[in-house]
């Protein structure tokens, strides 16, 4: 069972965790408001995956993912999951938040080292980075608060990356519709969950459970 | 607050990188002691265009900017991978 | 209303249905909303703010615009309020500062009976001598010297910063900056403007109506506020402007970091004060003061008024004041021929007499206001002619000139250069991306300024990339507004040329004769525009009347830089949130909950010892892992993943030792060293593959190791993968006697027994149900194994560990206790008993060197030290355990009355029943046996000798079970 990196702040607003799949997961959140001006989820316990190399790309086109041609842009994949190319040779791969096993899984199994994928190999991003999504009009307004690059929606389009620094901290900021997901060192997490909301408060945020997230899995 | 041109992520705050110091060639093992210092201790530095290494820090990307000493203009920047870092020289 | 106020149209500022009490001095003060501090003030008949800085002289408002400490108040808790731009608000508990005893009755007055005895800089040449004159004069001027107090108990404000994004930043919401914003955003730009004002529109909401345009700069400012691309900030000021057109922008407790693709500076033009004695009295105010006071906050500001004239523009402030019921004695005009504008007509035509050539040579006091001047005629640059009678006043309005504010500008790396035809510096060798507007680049007519803006406008819209038809330059009109430096000096002195600073003329004209002469030497030996508001106001006449006095020009006497802060920003705009990471492992709370004292490691909380009493928890933990067991939470732990075909080349390039021929399942000690040969870092790296090995850094090196590898592998073009995988495993360390029988206890795939898996192992598999890496290494000393598990996962192992531990004695062990742990074992931790020129032979890792190694990071540099004699030695040493003074890190060891040595480490080893440590000491002092001497707290030698190492089962058959 994987815990969430902010299982200590989200307990003590009086949420419980509940096994979904893999992930012992935050589903509801006691006083959330998923239509506030900005919404902050987490997600971390739900699957994510990464492979990097300079044979990465090849290896995941093989596999019959839809691989983007441009670094620092997401693509959706048939599942639902999505495809982050990080770089020319690297990758993350965000599954759909839930419990049906997908893409994630299916390639996490599919690399072994005797499959003699060549330069390409797995990244623990499971384990290394938190995962949060924050929604909501003045989602943008909150990250200038935060993060040096202009992320309103004429500057930053649908599927855009940005790796940069987030508080201080090494992130990856990708564009999923009306949503940005935040991934960032997991040992850090539960500072830059207090950054968040302290920043979010000016707008009157919400912290919502994983249940609020559209395309979410359940159990 | 300065901008450097990441070859991979584009203009961002020069807060987000390290110096890494000149581009230099590596003395051959077994070069003259003299040489050997020369390397590890003394830097060029002149008020010119001189090739330098960065690293982007969220990205841990290594790249090379020809930067003007003098005026501090960035003139261009490349990934170790780009022709354009070979024609230099390799270290 | 009070007899002060003027009817409507005057006051836009303020709501007269409204009034606002506070208090001032501790008296109540009534003001209306929409008032400043000072213009509630003067409103109630009071016109003295402050105490000068020096001499504690009555002053006032000079400007109504924040450009003079005169105007400085304290506030409450808050120091450095400028009373001019404050607003007020119910209660305000507002102080005057530099005060002994209160504003009226100060008692400071006495110094300025000593003006004699302080010439200029006379502080460099006082005070010290005899050496003992300082312990008496320093709290003396501590007490004298400061306007304001800090308060221990002010209440912490809530201060952030936030990013802003624009095509084009305008700066100034004047009528320049409102057509420049308002061109960009109709040629498709994203504009910000920038106004420090708490309404747009510049000299436009004060000035007389005509021939300022004022209504068709209203109409403007409207259009400006309704169109979509544009955002307006009101109060709030562009502090700076830095590289690559980022600008600090400060409003109310917010910093804003703007970055812009172009920057139109519109920034306008202060005015500017004559200078002549008593020019410093209340009462005594710019032109322009004059007018705010009348048209933004309905103060009539005084009842018999002298106009000094240098230009047109004053008689459109003798217009405003006759119109506003004030009766204006005389225009003294310092132009010999006042011309024939329809402004001066207009006031001929009031009956206002006017004297032409004519200078305020003195003005005369009375009740800390000024009553009277007297006027003479001006004879020549800075000289006057027989001087007249007093005439009766408490008003004197100076309209003598203007300084373009191109801080800025300047700031953005374009010159100033001064101009012999409008007596204004003009700004050349704008840089790509920055444009001047309006009166700051020398455009002053109404109509011509709308027309540079949006010149200015349209040209940085094309420069943010949103193109767009650019006119031509418009000519700029300047001439004739400013008076060549007004200053005049007086036999009796008491002419003030610096507010701020309280510097009359001859204290100049002191300082340049003492070879001060140049701008620069002159600012920082008199203090000229050194002050509060960085001389805003009276650089320029400074520096031209050291102009005058050298009989220099400007280029040589130099100018001053004005840099950022532009009007000074708190430390708490500067500080805002303050992020500071921090990093917990995935098991903190467990260890907060098991009663853990939690301690910082860099950017981590690791925990220090359980329990709250230091010495018994470490006792009781080390005690633990020599006897039965003890768990650590290794977690900060720096970890690699290098893979590749060229896997183990690649190691043997950045480490020192081989790893070719190590073989799959095994683990061996990194040493890395930097080009100089100095020790860097060190750890293991287990071989899990032929292509993979997982290697362990320091806590605090990792970071700085990933980073180098990546640097290294960028020209070696290795075919390796690096990765930094340090936070997405947890390490919990099983170390003990019963640590095997915990481990299976818990349930795990890996086969324990001792030739399965023996010292210096690594495995992969499964314990508690968790996908695992197990190593035995030896830093504790004792059987163990080192668990890597993924960090969402620890917890439960954990848990799962402490109840199977529960019955083996097994204690939860903190950094404190493994700290002694690894000494009692000799290990070296880099940082700590290695520092940046520590080299392999001196710290006795030779071992861990491969000698047939063509090249390593570091072998060049390595060989030449190595071939040197040593200068040092790391060696292990004891001591006697009821020695008086025990030593502490760092204490140096000496030899002969000289430093031979330090020592790195040291501890009470409870095991061995003795003190052990690490030391440098010199090459002949490292045999064992040999006694050398530390000097410990309070100069006491104590001596120690020299062991070999382990000091704990130096055969190592506790950790190789």
């Amino acid at each position: 069972m994987r815990a969430s990196f902010v299982s200590a702040p989200l307990a003590a607003l009086g949420a419980t965790p509940t096994p979904v799949g893999e992930a012992l997961a935050f589903l509801r959140v006691p006083g959330e408001n998923a239509a506030a001006p900005v919404v902050l989820t987490d997600l971390s316990p739900f699957a994510r995956t990464g492979f990097k190399g300079a044979d990465t790309a090849s290896w995941l086109a093989a596999r019959g993912l839809d691989v983007e041609p441009a670094h620092n842009h997401a693509l959706r994949q048939a599942d639902g999951s999505l495809l982050v190319r990080l770089s020319p040779g690297e990758f993350l791969l965000l599954g759909v938040p839930g419990a049906k096993p997908g893409l994630v899984e299916r390639l996490d199994a599919a690399w072994t080292r005797e499959a003699n994928a060549g330069l390409c190999f797995p990244v623990p991003r499971q384990d290394s980075h938190a995962w949060f999504v924050l929604r909501g009009e003045k989602a943008p307004a909150l990250f200038a608060k935060l993060c040096a690059v202009d992320l309103r929606p004429r500057a930053f389009a649908d599927g855009a990356v940005a790796q940069t620094s987030v508080a201080r901290l090494n992130a990856i900021i990708v564009r999923d519709g009306a949503a940005f997901h935040l991934l960032a060192d997991s040992a850090s997490a539960e500072y830059l969950w207090a950054c968040l909301i302290d920043a979010m408060a000016e707008f009157q945020g919400s912290i919502a459970g994983a249940a609020t997230v559209a395309g979410f899995g359940g159990a | 607050m300065k901008l450097m041109p990441c070859p991979l992520n584009g203009p961002r705050n020069m807060s987000e990188f390290s110096y890494g110091g000149e581009v230099r060639v590596r003395p051959e093992p077994g070069a003259d002691p003299a040489v050997v210092a020369d390397y590890v201790f003394h830097k060029h530095n002149q008020p010119e265009v001189t090739r330098e290494w960065w690293c982007h820090v969220p990205t841990s990307t290594w790249f090379i900017a020809e930067r003007n000493l003098a005026t501090d203009e960035i003139v261009r920047t490349y990934l170790p991978s780009d022709p354009l870092f070979a024609e230099g020289g390799t270290p | 209303m009070s007899a002060a106020r003027l009817p409507a149209p005057f006051g836009r500022l303020v709501d007269r249905e409204r009034s606002v009490t506070f208090s001032f001095e501790g008296r109540r003060i009534t003001g209306l909303a929409g008032d400043t501090i000072a213009s509630a003030l003067a409103a109630n008949g009071q016109w003295m703010l402050s105490r000068s800085f020096k001499y504690h002289r009555p002053r006032g408002l000079v400007s109504a615009a924040g450009l003079e400490a005169n105007a400085l108040v304290q506030v409450g808790h808050e120091p450095n309020v400028a009373a001019d731009r404050r607003a007020i608000t119910p209660d305000l508990d507002v102080r005057a500062v530099n005060t002994f005893g209160g504003l009226d009755h100060d008692l400071g007055r006495a110094i300025g009976l000593l003006s004699r005895f302080m010439p200029v800089g006379f502080y460099y040449r006082t005070f010290y001598t005899p050496r003992a004159a300082w312990k008496v004069w320093e709290p003396v001027i501590r007490r004298l010297a400061g306007l304001g107090t800090i308060s221990p108990k002010a209440p912490h404000g809530y201060f952030d910063k936030a990013y802003l994004f624009a095509d084009v930043a305008v700066i100034g919401g004047g009528p320049a900056g409102l057509a420049a914003a308002l061109a960009a955003a109709e040629a498709g730009a994203e504009v910000l403007l920038v106004e420090d004002g708490p309404v747009l529109g510049g000299s436009a909401t004060f000035a007389r109506p005509e021939p300022n345009g004022v209504a068709a700069v209203e109409a403007l400012a409207a259009r400006v506020q309704a169109h979509p691309r544009v955002t307006v900030l009101t109060e709030a000021v562009c502090q700076g402007l830095f590289a690559d057109h980022w600008l600090s922008v400060t409003q109310g407790n917010r910093l804003n970091k703007v970055r812009a693709r172009s920057v139109v500076v519109a920034t306008g033009a202060h005015e500017s004060p004559a200078v002549f004695r008593g020019n410093d009295l209340p009462g005594i105010m710019l032109g322009s003061a004059a007018q705010r006071l009348m048209r933004l906050w309905a103060v009539r500001p005084g009842r018999e008024a002298v106009v000094l004239a240098g230009n047109d523009d004053a008689y459109e402030v003798a217009l405003d004041l006759a119109e506003a019921g004030v009766r204006v004695v005389a225009v003294a005009d310092l132009r010999a021929d006042p011309g024939s504008d329809p402004r001066v007509g207009a006031v001929r035509a009031r009956g206002i007499a006017v004297h032409a050539g004519t200078t305020v040579a003195e003005a005369l006091g009375q009740d800390n206001h000024v009553a009277a001047v007297r006027l003479a005629p001006v004879t020549g640059p800075g000289t006057f002619g027989a001087v007249g009678e007093p005439v009766a006043c408490d008003l004197v309005a100076m309209s003598v000139g203007y300084v373009p504010a191109t801080a800025l500008l300047t700031q953005g790396g374009a010159r100033i250069v001064p101009d012999d035809a409008t007596f204004m510096p003009r700004v050349e060798d704008l840089p790509a991306g920055l444009f001047a507007a309006g009166s700051v680049g020398g455009v002053w007519t109404a109509e011509r300024v709308v027309e540079d803006g949006t010149r200015a406008g349209r040209a940085a819209a094309a420069h943010a990339g949103h193109a767009c038809p650019v006119p031509g330059p418009v000519a700029p009109d300047g001439e004739g507004r400013t008076w060549p430096i007004p200053v005049f000096p007086h036999p009796k002195g008491k002419e003030f040329i610096d507010f701020d600073e309280d510097l009359q003329v001859h204290d100049i004209i002191d300082a340049a004769a003492m070879g001060w002469d140049h701008i620069q030497l002159l600012k920082r030996f008199s203090t000229a525009g050194m002050g509060p508001t960085q001389g805003k106001l009276t650089n320029a006449l400074v520096q031209g009347l050291l102009g005058r006095v050298t009989r220099q020009v400007a280029p040589r006497v130099g100018t001053v830089t004005i840099r950022p802060p532009i009007t000074g920003e708190k430390l708490g705009h500067l500080a805002g949130r303050g992020f500071e990471p921090r990093r917990l492992t995935a098991l903190h709370h467990r260890h907060e909950a098991l009663g853990a004292t939690m301690m910082v490691a860099g950017t981590w909380m690791r925990p220090a010892h359980y329990g709250p009493d230091l010495a018994s928890a470490v006792e009781a933990e080390v005690a633990a892992v020599r006897q039965a067991v003890g768990m650590i939470d290794v977690s900060t732990l720096g970890k690699l993943e290098i893979r590749g075909p060229d896997a183990a080349r690649f190691l043997e390039r950045i480490y020192t030792w081989k790893y070719e021929t190590l073989a799959v399942g095994r683990v061996r000690y990194v040493l890395m060293l930097d080009e100089t040969g100095g020790i860097i870092d060190d750890g293991v790296a287990a071989r899990v593959h032929a292509e993979h090995f997982y290697v362990t850094a320091t806590t605090g090196g990792v970071d700085r190791v990933y980073r180098l590898m990546q640097f290294f592998n960028a020209q070696w073009r290795m075919k390796v993968d690096i990765a930094n995988v340090t936070a997405a495993y947890a390490g919990i360390n099983v170390l003990g006697p019963a640590s095997r029988a915990v481990v299976q206890a818990v349930g795990t795939t890996v086969d324990l027994a001792p030739d399965a898996f023996p010292y210096l192992g690594v495995r992969e598999g499964e314990v508690g149900g968790v996908p695992a890496r197990l190593m035995r290494i030896g830093f504790g000393g004792e059987l163990g194994y080192e668990i890597h598990v993924p960090a969402s996962q620890a917890g439960a192992l954990w848990d799962a560990l402490i109840k199977a531990g529960a019955g083996h004695g097994l204690r939860p062990v903190g950094v404190e206790a493994q700290r002694v742990l690894r000494l009692e074992k000799g290990h070296v931790i880099v940082g700590q008993d290695t520092d940046s020129l520590t080299h392999p032979l001196e710290a006795s890792l030779g071992w861990a060197v491969g000698r047939k190694k063509t090249d390593f990071v570091g072998k060049p540099a390595l060989d030449i030290l190595e071939a040197r004699p040593q200068s040092r030695r790391l060696v292990g040493f004891a001591l006697d355990p009821a020695a008086a003074v025990i030593p502490k890190e760092n204490h140096l060891v000496i030899r002969d009355g000289r430093i031979a040595g330090r020592v790195t480490s040291i501890t009470r080893s409870s095991t061995l029943g003795k003190v052990i440590g690490l030391a440098y000491v010199e090459p002949d002092q490292a045999g064992e046996g040999t006694v050398f001497t530390v000097r410990a707290d309070g100069g006491t030698l104590v001596s120690a000798t020299v062991v070999p190492t382990p000091f704990y089962d130096p055969d190592n058959a506790r950790q190789e079970m």
